[in-house]
C-alpha cells in the first residue's frame, strides 16, 4: 500500500510536506469512518484509498461497515434513488421503522468513541441518534440538488443532529439543510491498483482473457447497473456508431455491491438489451473483474462514455481521463467538472450526439490523443486524492482544534 | 462590433501576433493582484482584503512560490463569525485566531488549469460551472496567476449587446432589511452563500452590503474589543449602519453590453435588478454577464473578440 511519499513524484516534495504539516496537528486524534459496504462504488473507493494514506501520516483512523439484510438495503437505494429525485411516494410506515431500526442493531457493534466520525451516505445516517461525543460529519456523496421531498423531509430531522455536512458539489445543498456544510470535491489515486500504470502486455492479456478483441476499436462505460448511470442508453450509443463503424466493440464495467440489490435486476436488463451482441461485454466483480482488470479495460478504451443521467459526482470519468481517455458524457452531477467540452472530451445531451462525437474519435486517433492528454492534466490539477486528504485534515482542525 | 476600450489591456508577456491577428494567451488575461504567503496570519490577509476595490478571493502560495489554495471574504466572515474554525478560536475571542497561519483555513481550489491552456477551454469551463475565478499555474505547480469574471468583461466594456439582463439575472435574490444586525446579514451571507444583499426597505431597494463591508466591520469590533463569538452574535449594530445608499441597479430591460460597462466602471461585482417602481425583481453579477457571453457567443468567437 502507498504511504504518502510516494505521492512526491505525482505532486511535488513541498505538496506532502504541506500535507505533514497538517497531519501533525491531527495526531493523536481519533478520526472513525462509517458507510454500508468495503466493496462497490465510489465510496468504497475513496475511502479504501484515503484511510491507509492517513494511517501512513500517523492519524489514527478507523474504517467500519455497518450491516444490513437485503430488506434493509432495498429501502437505503429507494432512498438513495429519491434523494436523487426519484418522484412520488417511496417508503411505507414500515420501511422508516427498519430503516432507523439498523442503527439500533448496529451501533453495539461499532466503535462509535471517535474525535470526529465520518458517517458516509444515507444508509448509517440513523446512527447520529447513539452519538456519545466527538464532532459528527454526514458526507452525502449522491446529487440531492433536486431531493424528493417526501424523503428528505424524512432525513432532514437526523442530518440537523450532525455538526457538519460535506457535499460534492455546492448545487446539492439543499436550501433548509440548517447545519453548516462544505464542498468536497472527490478525487483519484493514481497510485492505486484501478490507476496505476500498466504494461502494453498485461492490458492484452487481459483483454485476452475476456475475449476482447485487441485490434477493434473500443469504446465503454464504467458504472454500477443502476438506473442511473443508464447502461441501456450506453448500448443505444453503440449500436449508433456501429452503424458507422462495424468493428467497434462496447465495454460495460460494472459491479455487485452489498447496499445495491438492484444491480442484478440491471444486470439482467442489460445483458437482455444487449441480445447476445458478441461485441458488447457486459462484465463484474462476478466475472473476476477486479480493480486491475478495470484499469486494464479502461486503458483499451479508444473512448470512455459516461452517459449518466444523474450523478454524485462521477469518479469513473477522472479515471478515465488520467489514463489518457477522452470522455463523451452527459451534463450530470460533478461530470461537467471533469470533462471540458472539446477540450477533455465532449459533454453530449441525447445519444445521437454521443454517437456522433464518439465516431468522430474513434476516426481520429490524433484528437483523441490530444484531448486525453489534456484530461489528463486536467485531472493532475484538480482531482487527486492528496487535495482530499489536506481537506479532510483542515476540516479536522477547523471542528476539534490542533495539537499543536 | 468592439467599441470604446476604456480599460488597459492587463499586464501580460506572452502576447503574440499571428498574421496581424493578436493571439490572447491565458496569462495575458490575468492581471496582477494580491498574493499571500500561507503562513501569513489570517489578521495579515483581512488587511490585504480592504473592502473597496480590492479583491474578493486571493490566492495563497508557499515560501518557493507555489499554489497552495485560495481565501476568499465569505471564508474569512465565517471564521470571523464563528461558523467555521470555532474549534481553534481561543478562550481569549476571536482575536487569537486572526493571528493563525493561513493555511488551516484555506480551501483547495478545483479549478487549475496549466499555463498554456487554451483560453477557450477555461472560458467554457466558467461558464458551464458557473465558476467565478481560474487559477494558472505552471507544470511545477508554481502559481502564475488568477483569472476572475472582470478580467473577461473588460474587453466587453463599451461593446454593444442588446440581450436585455431580464433573461440573465436571477430571480432569486436573498435580501435584508436596514434593521437587521450585521450579524443576521453575516449569518445571511454565509448560509446562502451570496456575496451581496439588497436591502429593501418600504418593500423598494434601499441599497446594497457587501461582504466586503461586513467583513470589515466585524473586523473592526474584534480588533477593538477582543470579542468573544458569544459577543459578536450579539453585535447590535444594524445594517443602517454600514449598507451603500447609492446602490448601482439595473432595469430588466437593461441591455447587457450596458449592465456590463456599469459593472466594470463602477467596479462592482453584481447589482440588485428592479421594476421601474424600485421593487427588487433580480440580482445580475458579473459571473451572469461572462456565462451570457459564452452561452451566446461561444468560446472561441470570445477569444476572437478579445483579441
Amino acid at each position: 500500500m502507498a504511504g504518502i511519499d510516494d505521492y512526491i513524484s505525482i505532486v511535488g516534495a513541498e505538496e506532502v510536506e504541506g500535507i505533514r504539516q497538517l497531519a501533525e496537528k491531527v495526531k493523536g486524534e481519533r478520526v472513525v469512518h462509517i458507510n454500508a459496504t468495503r466493496f462497490g462504488g465510489g465510496v468504497a473507493e475513496i475511502l479504501s484509498r484515503t484511510i491507509p494514506l492517513a494511517r501512513s501520516l500517523g492519524i489514527d483512523i478507523s474504517w467500519q461497515t455497518i450491516k444490513g439484510d437485503e430488506n434493509f438495503f432495498s429501502i437505503t437505494k429507494e432512498i438513495h434513488n429519491c434523494l436523487q429525485g426519484k418522484k412520488g411516494a417511496c417508503l411505507s410506515d414500515g420501511d422508516w421503522s427498519a430503516y432507523l431500526n439498523n442503527a439500533k442493531e448496529n451501533f453495539g457493534s461499532l466503535d462509535l468513541g471517535g474525535d470526529v466520525v465520518t458517517i458516509h451516505d444515507p444508509q448509517p445516517l440513523p446512527l447520529i441518534d447513539y452519538k456519545s461525543g466527538g464532532k459528527w460529519v454526514w458526507r452525502c456523496h449522491i446529487d440531492t440538488s433536486e431531493p424528493n421531498g417526501e424523503v428528505w423531509r424524512g432525513i432532514a430531522g437526523l442530518v440537523k443532529k450532525y455538526d457538519l455536512a460535506i457535499f460534492s458539489m455546492e448545487k446539492y445543498i439543499p436550501k433548509d439543510l440548517g447545519i453548516r456544510a462544505l464542498i468536497d470535491h472527490p478525487t483519484i489515486d493514481p497510485l492505486a491498483p484501478k490507476n496505476i500504470g500498466m504494461l502494453p502486455n498485461e492490458v492484452q492479456e487481459i483483454m485476452g482473457r475476456y475475449g476482447v478483441d485487441p485490434d477493434k476499436p473500443i469504446v465503454g462505460q464504467v458504472g454500477r447497473f443502476d438506473p442511473w448511470k443508464d447502461p441501456l442508453g450506453a448500448i443505444r450509443t453503440y449500436r449508433l456508431i456501429k452503424e458507422k463503424m462495424p468493428s467497434v466493440q462496447l465495454l460495460l464495467i460494472g459491479s455487485f455491491a452489498r447496499d445495491d440489490p438492484e444491480a442484478s435486476e440491471w444486470y439482467g436488463k442489460t445483458v437482455d438489451f444487449a441480445s447476445g451482441d458478441r461485441d458488447v461485454f457486459i462484465l463484474s466483480n462476478r466475472d473476476g473483474v477486479g480493480d486491475k482488470e478495470v484499469n486494464a479495460f479502461q486503458r483499451a478504451m479508444s473512448v470512455a462514455l459516461q452517459l449518466s443521467i444523474r450523478e454524485g459526482f462521477g469518479l469513473t470519468v477522472s479515471e478515465a481521463l488520467w489514463k489518457g481517455v477522452p470522455v463523451v458524457a452527459k451534463r450530470a452531477g460533478g461530470i461537467t467538472l471533469q470533462v471540458i467540452d472539446g477540450s477533455t472530451g465532449f459533454l453530449v445531451d441525447n445519444y445521437e450526439e454521443a454517437a456522433q462525437k464518439a465516431t468522430m474519435l474513434l476516426r481520429r486517433p490524433w484528437l483523441a490523443r490530444e484531448l486525453g492528454r489534456r484530461g489528463e492534466d486536467h485531472v493532475r490539477m484538480n482531482f487527486i486524492i492528496t487535495k482530499a486528504l489536506r481537506n479532510y485534515l483542515r476540516m479536522h482542525i477547523e471542528l476539534v482544534g490542533r495539537k499543536t | 462590433m468592439r467599441g470604446a476600450q476604456p480599460f488597459p489591456w492587463p499586464i501580460g508577456q506572452w502576447r503574440s501576433h499571428v498574421n496581424g491577428v493578436r493571439i490572447v494567451k491565458l496569462l495575458d488575461l490575468a492581471t496582477s493582484k494580491v498574493v499571500v504567503n500561507w503562513e501569513s496570519t489570517l489578521m495579515s490577509v483581512v488587511e490585504a482584503m480592504k473592502p473597496n476595490g480590492t479583491p474578493y478571493r486571493v490566492p495563497v502560495v508557499d515560501s518557493v512560490g507555489k499554489f497552495r489554495g485560495i481565501i476568499n471574504k465569505r471564508r474569512i466572515l465565517e471564521v470571523l463569525i464563528g461558523t467555521r474554525g470555532s474549534a481553534i478560536r481561543g478562550k481569549e475571542g476571536a482575536e487569537s485566531l486572526l493571528t493563525e497561519p493561513v493555511f488551516i483555513l484555506i480551501d483547495e481550489s478545483y479549478q487549475v488549469f496549466q499555463e498554456g491552456a487554451p483560453i477557450k477551454m477555461v472560458l467554457e469551463y466558467m461558464a458551464e460551472n458557473f465558476i467565478g475565478h481560474v487559477v494558472i499555474v505552471d507544470q511545477n505547480n508554481n502559481y502564475k496567476g488568477i483569472i476572475e469574471e472582470q478580467d473577461i468583461l473588460r474587453s466587453f466594456v463599451g461593446t454593444r449587446m442588446k440581450t436585455p439582463v431580464e433573461g440573465l439575472m436571477k430571480r432569486n435574490v436573498v435580501r435584508i432589511c436596514p434593521e437587521a444586525t450585521v450579524y443576521e446579514a453575516a449569518k445571511s451571507m454565509v448560509e446562502k452563500r451570496v456575496r451581496r444583499l439588497p436591502v429593501e426597505a418600504g418593500g423598494i431597494l434601499s441599497g446594497i452590503l457587501t461582504i466586503g463591508q461586513v467583513v470589515e466591520h466585524v473586523f473592526k469590533q474584534v480588533q477593538i474589543g477582543r470579542l468573544t463569538l458569544e459577543e459578536i452574535e450579539g453585535l447590535s449594530d444594524r445594517v443602517e449602519a454600514v449598507y451603500t445608499r447609492e446602490a448601482h441597479s439595473c432595469l430588466p430591460s437593461t441591455e447587457l453590453g450596458e449592465a456590463i460597462g456599469t459593472l466594470m466602471q463602477r467596479n462592482i461585482s453584481g447589482m440588485p435588478v428592479t421594476a421601474e417602481d424600485r421593487k427588487i425583481v433580480g440580482i445580475f453579477t458579473r459571473l451572469d454577464a461572462v456565462v451570457a457571453l459564452v452561452h451566446s457567443l461561444g468560446g472561441e468567437k470570445l477569444v476572437e473578440l478579445m483579441g
